[in-house]
Order: structure tokens, then C-alpha cells, then sequence
């Protein structure tokens, strides 16, 4: 693990995908996103989110980014 | 508002381009080893031609008080008006026309293959440049410029540039030296041997490093821009 995977943001964008009823493909031509960055953060691979794309994603999906992105408790110890 | 999804793809040269700078890349390297395998079987060839006539260079040891400074070639039929022909090249700090090229009879295998040592170091040099940019080349062409590995092949290649730079000479030289004890003429005050460090190649290697530098701070970016969507 990099320096740069050693953070604990998790994306909940399937959630809101399935609660939407809307698939990974529909979001990428909506929010004019490739699907293959969409994917990247779908699955916790993205490392960093430009502004643009929280914007249009939220837009899209109707929803904040508190909604989009949480973060996970710290590991005890 | 639609993001702008042209800055989300990973830049990349236009196709034209990238398609000339890989044929670039093919090109090198094998101009690279035509250059390698040429300057060995040149040298090879030269360890043959022992005890033939080698051609070394040596200089006109200058006289204190008259020197060697203007070394004049006689040339039948030719005449210059205020000037004159000189085979010789100037050396040193002064402008002194005294290095000149000594053939002669009865060579060793080390003369023969030293004498022609600095094309084998410039050969060599050419094929191990080819091969380290070969992949620099390939990574730009694929829209990549900064890949991994880039700054150090480059680095790698200042250090080629450089060292064969220096080297490259000095060889010849060392054949000068050793035809000159050969045959005695060593013990003549009119020859010395030549020993010339050059650094010209030094300069673009330091150049060239700059590049290289220039290329590990464009990895680093890249490296911050991974993962970003």
C-alpha cells in the first residue's frame, strides 16, 4: 500500500446507483464522465475527485457529497 | 453542466505524431546496432590487420623558442596567396598547430584496436543511448511522457554521453603513446604523446540531465494525478 492508498474515504456511489435505479453507464453519459473514472470511483480505486466531476455526479444523482462520500472509523490501536 | 470529459482522458499526441516518433524509436535502435555491431567488427578487423601500418595521433613537441606553429602542407600545384595548408591541428591553450598523425609499420594487436578504440566506444555509446531512449520514446508516442523509468533511462544516457565522450579519445591516444615507445620515437623531442581530456561531451551531458531532472519532477506529477477522476 502507497502512501496515497493510506486513506479511510469510501464511496457509497453503488448504493445510490441501486437506490436510483440507475446503472454505471446511464451516470457516465448523464454526467458526461467516462464510465472507466466512474468505475474507478464506483469501486474505491480513485485516489482524489475533481470538483467538476462531485458537481456533475451530485447534479445527476440529486444528492450532496456527504451523501456520495463517507469515511470509515480509524482502525483501533 | 456537463464536466468536461476531454480533461479526464489521459492525454495523448495526436496519432501522426506518435505514429513518427515510434518509427523514431524503431529507427534508433537500429541505427543503434548497426552502429554497435559496425564499430566492433571495425575493431575486430583492425586487431587483424596487425603488424599492418596504424594511424595514431601524436604531437609536434613545441620548441621553446620557434614552436610548431604553423605546420605547412606541400601540395604540388597548389599554391595559397598569404596562406598555406596545414594537416595539423591546433592543441592546447596556445594556438599551436602540433597534433599530427603518425603511421606507422609494425603494429601490435592493442595499437590496431586501440587506434580505432574511439570509434568502438562511439558505437557502443550510440547502441546503449538507443536502447535506453527506445522506451522514453515508445512511452511519449503512447501519450505517456512521463512513465516510470523515463528520468532514470535519461539519466542513464547523460552518463553514456558523458563517459563516452571522455573516453573516446583518450584511446587513440593510448595507441599514440604506445607507437611512439615502439618505435623509439618517444626518445625524439620532436614527438610527444598526446594525453587531451575533452569535456565538451561533458556539457551535454549535464543537458541532458537537466532533462532528466525535468522528467522526474513530470513523474512525480503524474504520479499526483493517478486516481484522480
Amino acid at each position: 500500500m502507497t502512501a496515497d492508498d493510506d486513506h479511510r474515504v469510501v464511496c457509497r456511489l453503488d448504493r445510490l446507483l441501486a437506490e436510483r435505479g440507475m446503472t454505471l453507464v446511464e451516470l457516465a453519459e448523464r454526467a458526461g464522465i467516462t464510465v472507466a473514472n466512474l468505475s474507478v470511483l464506483k469501486n474505491d480505486r480513485a485516489r482524489a475527485i475533481r470538483f467538476t466531476t462531485l458537481t456533475a455526479v451530485c447534479d445527476v444523482l440529486a444528492c450532496t457529497p456527504g451523501d456520495l462520500l463517507g469515511i470509515r472509523p480509524a482502525p483501533e490501536g | 453542466m456537463p464536466v468536461d470529459t476531454a480533461a479526464h482522458r489521459p492525454s495523448a499526441a495526436p496519432d501522426r505524431i506518435a505514429r513518427w516518433i515510434d518509427r523514431l524509436a524503431t529507427g534508433l535502435v537500429l541505427l543503434g546496432w548497426i552502429a554497435g555491431l559496425g564499430s566492433v567488427a571495425y575493431v575486430v578487423n583492425g586487431a587483424t590487420q596487425a603488424p599492418a601500418t596504424v594511424k595514431v595521433p601524436v604531437l609536434l613537441a613545441a620548441e621553446p623558442s620557434a614552436g610548431w606553429g604553423n605546420v605547412q602542407l606541400e601540395l604540388p600545384g597548389v599554391e595559397i596567396p598569404d596562406g598555406w595548408v596545414s594537416g595539423a591541428e591546433p592543441t592546447g591553450g596556445v594556438n599551436v598547430d602540433s597534433r599530427v598523425t603518425l603511421a606507422a609499420w609494425g603494429s601490435t594487436r592493442a595499437e590496431q584496436v586501440l587506434a580505432r578504440g574511439s570509434g568502438l566506444v562511439g558505437g557502443i555509446a550510440f547502441l546503449a543511448g538507443a536502447l535506453l531512449l527506445q522506451p522514453v520514446l515508445r512511452a511519449v508516442a503512447g501519450g505517456r511522457p512521463f512513465a516510470p523509468g523515463s528520468s532514470r533511462r535519461i539519466a542513464w544516457s547523460a552518463a553514456v554521453v558523458g563517459v563516452a565522450g571522455v573516453v573516446a579519445p583518450l584511446l587513440p591516444q593510448w595507441a599514440g603513446l604506445l607507437v611512439l615507445a615502439r618505435t623509439g620515437l618517444d626518445a625524439n623531442p620532436t614527438f610527444a604523446g598526446v594525453v587531451q581530456l575533452s569535456f565538451d561531451s561533458v556539457w551535454v551531458a549535464v543537458l541532458v540531465l537537466v532533462v532528466a531532472v525535468a522528467f522526474a519532477a513530470g513523474e512525480r506529477m503524474t504520479r499526483d494525478v493517478e486516481g484522480l477522476v
